[in-house]
């Protein structure tokens, strides 16, 4: 096994009297979608900021490759932040070249890079626009671009999909996979829990410093499923009965999700449902969502209002 | 290293590859010279309304005329106070002017009397007794029977010849006239607007670092680019940048001025007048063919090297000085525009004092104010300029520039400091506690 591409060991830290991070750890292996969840003003960004080396953390440690983070320069990151971290006045390809000018690519060389990515997002025609011409969509495409068109070991992408319409969430979900599979380590940051259940392996779950789950997401949902179904039927109207049933409600899809009781097998729910002369369309086992597991074990919303 | 040139190229180029750039810079001096012109014109305005008045004259000390202004129209009358006073509402004159009688040509003082329903201004009224004391003066000397040939005689014209250079004024038969009385306005003058450049300079440049620092951590650009770059090159490529476009614009006014000037000579010659700057003749008696020839010979004596090399060197040396100032109040700023106002109040209070400074040392150049505040870094970039073309020691000059070179690295590493942490901060302001932390961390 080779090092993870970050270890983040028991990580601290205090800002005046409050507490932003409280202690926590996690991995993120390469090639592994790991999805970073969390309230806004859970700790999110200032764990980022630890990791980017923007901050020191005041106890704990941060390796990047193997490599302790201490503060000095971590050109391995690539880093999307959630507000537009954008020069306004410069065109697109200038601010390119020279951000990746920066990364330390001779002009011939980023060029070449830069080109890869204003292909593949077919963004030639932008070139020499100012970026304050371009929209908030836009603009979020060519932060993508900057993040990551150096290639970096590490990628931590903050609300990458915030301002974009859903032909370009695509392509930017389609990306962050590929650049997954190329072994890279991708970390995406949200508050969004759909978008990491779409695309994420693994999880940390945060909320108020602190790790409230992480782990494999299949594995989470799974340990956290309480015997729940969601049935179907042709004339959906009417509630299923069946005595092996312990909770009956209807999803706002119109569908029954349904519970068994304790000791009462799959097949049997089956049987009795058929047998009560229903005609079953759907049936599927009935995984809790992010939010569900995120409400059981905080007591709290994950989606609150701010 | 790389990395300091290569965002010290994008401060540099994004500012000099606008067309704004090259039409300032060569505007700046006429926009200048125009900013000048128009405070003589403010301070010369006198109000230009015609004023009729009655003027009553029993000894004709005026013999029927009194043109104390241009805007004065008199009539002289005879009669009591009364029925002048009548004339006056009858038809319509603005005032009445009443000489007193005078028998006795010595005497030695005379109250003129005017009568209005306006009183008048500061001005009219120092032009009427000023005026009526040239004519009772003439009036005078008719009636004591004096020479006048004689009496001009009496007034001789002083000019004081000073020169700085003793070796040469030490032999007997120096009769090069090193500096004439126009010496020390020609002078005063250079240094004045060299200091004027380089405050506004200084001034422009440094809040545009401050205002760019600022954007870049308010919209997090910043933070991108820390992985990659250290704070302090990020800094110093800035100043560098910046600083560049400054010594840029001075060397194309040096080089720029003397050809407009050399073509204003070679297309009107000597012979031109002031005729045409709004100044009435009256106000600028002085300026004539012969003084202009005079300033002209006083401006090809300057050394002009030194104050070419020095106008960069103060240059730089204020604006790396006031500019990691205003980059470090940048970085402790956030998005609040009031609070940074008044924040960046401590950074300009300076460099306004200095200026204040450098008009009174143009006056008394060796005063003490003078000659320490030119050897202070926080004023010397604008008080030395002012001090230069009138020749100070050189011991001085050495001190001051000295002196500037080692104040403005302690500061451009101080801020460097702040810099660093505030540029990183976000979503509070920066207390004095916290800024003493800072300076303290590594």
């Amino acid at each position: 096994m080779d090092v993870p591409a970050l270890q983040v060991d028991g990580v601290t830290k205090k800002y005046e009297k409050h507490l932003a991070v409280d202690n926590i750890s996690f991995e993120v292996e390469r090639g592994v979608l790991f999805g970073m969840l969390g309230p806004n003003g859970a700790g999110k960004t200032s764990t980022i900021r630890m990791i980017t080396g923007i901050t020191l953390p005041d106890s704990g440690k941060i390796f990047l490759n193997g490599k302790r983070v201490d503060g000095s320069l971590t050109p391995g990151i690539g880093y999307l932040p959630e507000e537009r971290g954008l020069y306004r006045k410069m065109t697109v390809g200038e601010h390119l070249m020279y951000l990746i000018r920066l990364r330390g690519f001779s002009r011939s060389e980023g060029k070449k890079m830069v080109d890869d990515w204003v292909e593949r997002f077919e963004i030639g025609s932008w070139w020499k626009k100012k970026i304050e011409e371009l929209s908030k969509g836009m603009q979020q495409k060519v932060q993508f671009i900057a993040a990551v068109m150096h290639n970096p070991d590490l990628m931590i992408l903050d609300e990458p999909f915030s301002g974009l319409d859903p032909v370009n969430s695509n392509l930017i979900r389609e990306e962050i996979r590929r650049l997954s599979s190329l072994g890279k380590g991708v970390i995406l940051s949200t508050h969004r829990m759909e978008q990491v259940e779409e695309l994420c392996e693994k999880i940390v779950l945060i909320n108020r410093g602190r790790i409230v789950l992480t782990g494999n997401l299949d594995e989470i949902k799974e340990s956290y499923w309480q015997n729940e179904f969601l049935v179907d039927f042709e004339n959906s109207d009417q509630q299923p009965d069946w005595n092996g049933l312990e909770e009956v409600e209807r999803d706002h899809k119109g569908r029954w999700k349904v519970r068994l009781k304790e000791g009462q097998r799959t097949g049997d729910m089956l049987n009795g449902l058929i047998n009560s002369g229903r005609e079953i369309i759907h049936f599927e086992k009935s995984l809790p969502s992010l939010n569900d597991i995120f409400i059981k074990v905080t007591g709290e919303d994950l989606i609150r209002e701010e | 290293m790389r990395k300091v040139g290569i965002i010290a190229g994008r401060e540099y180029f994004s500012r000099v590859k606008k067309p704004q750039f090259i039409l300032l810079t060569l505007g700046a001096p006429l926009l200048f010279g125009l900013f000048i012109l128009i405070v003589g014109l403010i301070f010369s305005y006198t109000g230009s309304e015609e004023k009729r008045i009655l003027v009553f004259d029993p000894s004709d000390i005026l013999e029927q005329r009194f043109e104390p202004s241009a805007s004065i129209v008199a009539e002289f009358r005879e009669g009591s106070r009364r029925e002048l006073l009548d004339l006056k509402a009858e038809e319509g004159f603005d005032g009445v002017l009443l000489v007193p009688e005078v028998e006795d040509p010595q005497v030695d003082e005379v109250t003129l009397r005017y009568i209005s329903d306006q009183r008048l201004n500061i001005d009219l009224d120092q032009r009427f007794s000023s005026y009526f004391n040239s004519r009772l003066r003439d009036w005078k000397i008719k009636r004591l029977g004096l020479d006048e040939m004689l009496l001009d005689g009496l007034n001789t014209r002083v000019r004081i010849s000073s020169s700085t250079d003793l070796v040469a004024a030490a032999s007997e038969d120096d009769d090069t006239d090193a500096g004439s009385s126009i010496a020390p306005y020609v002078a005063g003058g250079i240094g004045l607007v060299i200091a004027m450049l380089i405050y506004f300079m200084v001034f422009i440049n440094g809040t545009m670092i401050m205002r760019s620092v600022m954007e870049e951590k308010v919209n997090r650009i910043v933070e991108i680019m820390i992985s990659t770059v250290r704070p302090f090159d990020l800094m110093m490529g800035k100043l560098l940048g910046v600083g560049a476009v400054g010594v840029t614009q001075i060397l194309i006014w040096l080089i720029f001025i003397p050809l407009v000037y050399f073509g204003i000579i070679a297309l009107f010659g000597s012979s031109m007048d002031m005729s045409g700057t709004g100044m009435s003749a009256e106000d600028a008696p002085e300026v004539d063919a012969g003084t202009l020839a005079m300033v002209m010979r006083e401006l090809a004596g300057f050394n002009w090297l030194l104050i070419s090399v020095s106008f960069i060197f103060y240059y730089l040396g204020g604006f790396f000085l006031y500019s990691s100032l205003f980059g470090a109040l940048g970085a402790m700023m956030g998005d609040d525009l009031g609070e940074n106002n008044s924040l960046s109040l401590v950074v300009t209070i300076p460099i306004i004092l200095a200026i204040y400074i450098g008009i009174v040392a143009v006056q008394s150049p060796n005063s003490t104010l003078a000659v320490w505040s030119s050897m202070f870094p926080l004023f010397s970039p604008i008080v030395m300029p002012c001090r230069l073309a009138f020749e100070p020691p050189l011991w001085q000059v050495g001190v001051s520039f000295l002196a500037l070179i080692a104040f403005t690295l302690l500061i451009v590493w101080f801020s460097g400091k702040i810099y660093r942490v505030g540029i990183l901060m976000y979503g509070k302001k920066a207390s004095v506690k916290e800024l003493i932390k800072w300076l303290r961390t590594n």
